[in-house]
């Protein structure tokens, strides 16, 4: 019988009650805390991955990330929502009205700094969209047809944006 | 004495360290010392620049209390890279997606620079850019961990980043009627 250079290893029946010291070894210390990551790179990192990626896995990785996403209005700037811009299989699935609450929670946390939007939207929700926005906004990108949008919200509309 | 330049080894580095005085001397917070070109130390971060303008450089070794010698190795390394690098003309990403805000792609030698951390190297780097205020270094390595996470569900981002699930069935289950989580084929 052959007898490898690791020290510590079970033999036949015996039962070891504690872990042999090789385990200990083979796993790595979790020496560092991301979670506790300053705030100011976590936000870094979630600009970078966009609202979708935060609304549906990043912020849900532990609370103090979650915190982030719902206090740094700047993170929700630019909120697209158009499937265009994913190809998550879950997106897809997706049913209509978790899509439309996904933009209602972005632009409430973005307290009232959207700067662009683009995703779909009803008629009736387009004033309230519009309102919710930054007066800075750039860009808000309807996928709705728009000849769908009354004249009335058109007008509205117009004298605060221009559609792209 | 005579000082052979243009040699990047160490030994000539200090040499001509001591002779011009065109770099900076930092301690890690464990005692160990480190040169870095004063111009790229200057450039790159702004806590750096501002103490070599006010002076507050130490000939004998700067301390640098929060940041522990693997991470100062790494910011010195990425500093004194940089200072030899060529910047290529176009920095800036051309933003993929809407949702995004232009940032600045990492450079080839950058990405390959962060490739090789560990976990634990990655987030002391991180933090040693953070403190000290290096906006590239911090555009690098940001970049790096948004890479780390993207595509990946909270379980799996958990288990990259080593983070404990600080969340109950209840308030993840709270948290997902909010955005009145549903699938189809739920």
């Amino acid at each position: 019988m052959s007898t490898s250079s690791v020290s510590s290893c079970r033999e036949g029946g015996r039962t070891v009650p504690a872990p042999p010291p090789a385990m200990t070894t083979l796993v790595a210390p979790a020496a560092r805390d991301w979670a506790a990551l300053p705030s100011d790179i976590v936000l870094d990192v979630f600009l970078r991955l966009g609202p979708l990626d935060v609304l549906l896995d990043a912020e849900l990785a532990c609370k103090p990330w979650r915190r982030v996403a719902l206090e740094e209005p700047t993170l929700w700037r630019r909120v697209g929502f158009d499937k265009r811009d994913y190809s998550d299989e879950r997106w897809r699935r997706s049913c209509h009205d978790f899509k439309e609450n996904m933009w209602q929670v972005a632009l409430d946390r973005a307290k009232g700094q959207c700067e662009a939007f683009k995703g779909s939207c009803h008629d009736d929700d387009l004033l309230h969209l519009v309102g919710r926005c930054s007066p800075s906004s750039r860009s808000l990108r309807l996928i709705s047809d728009i000849s769908l949008i009354g004249m009335r919200t058109c007008s509205n509309l117009s004298a605060k944006l221009v559609l792209t | 004495m005579e000082v052979d330049k243009g040699k990047g080894e160490a030994e000539e580095t200090r040499k001509v360290a001591e002779a011009d005085r065109d770099t900076v001397t930092l301690k890690s917070s464990d005692g160990k010392l480190f040169e870095v070109s004063k111009e790229a130390a200057a450039r790159l971060s702004t806590v750096l620049a501002g103490m070599i303008a006010g002076g507050s450089i130490d000939d004998n070794g700067t301390d640098l209390k929060q940041i522990g010698s693997e991470a100062l190795e790494n910011v010195v390394d990425y500093c004194n890279k940089h200072a030899n690098s060529i910047p290529s003309a176009a920095l800036i990403s051309s933003s993929i997606s809407f949702n995004t805000a232009p940032f600045k792609e990492p450079e080839e030698w950058e990405r390959k620079f962060v490739d090789r951390l560990s976990h634990d190297a990655l987030f002391d780097l991180v933090e040693a850019a953070n403190f000290l205020g290096m906006e590239r270094l911090l555009d690098v390595t940001c970049h790096k961990i948004s890479e780390m996470m993207k595509g990946k569900s909270p379980d799996q981002i958990r288990e990259v980043f080593n983070i404990k699930n600080d969340y109950t069935k209840e308030e993840l289950e709270e948290i997902r009627q909010e955005l009145a989580w549903a699938f189809y084929d739920d």
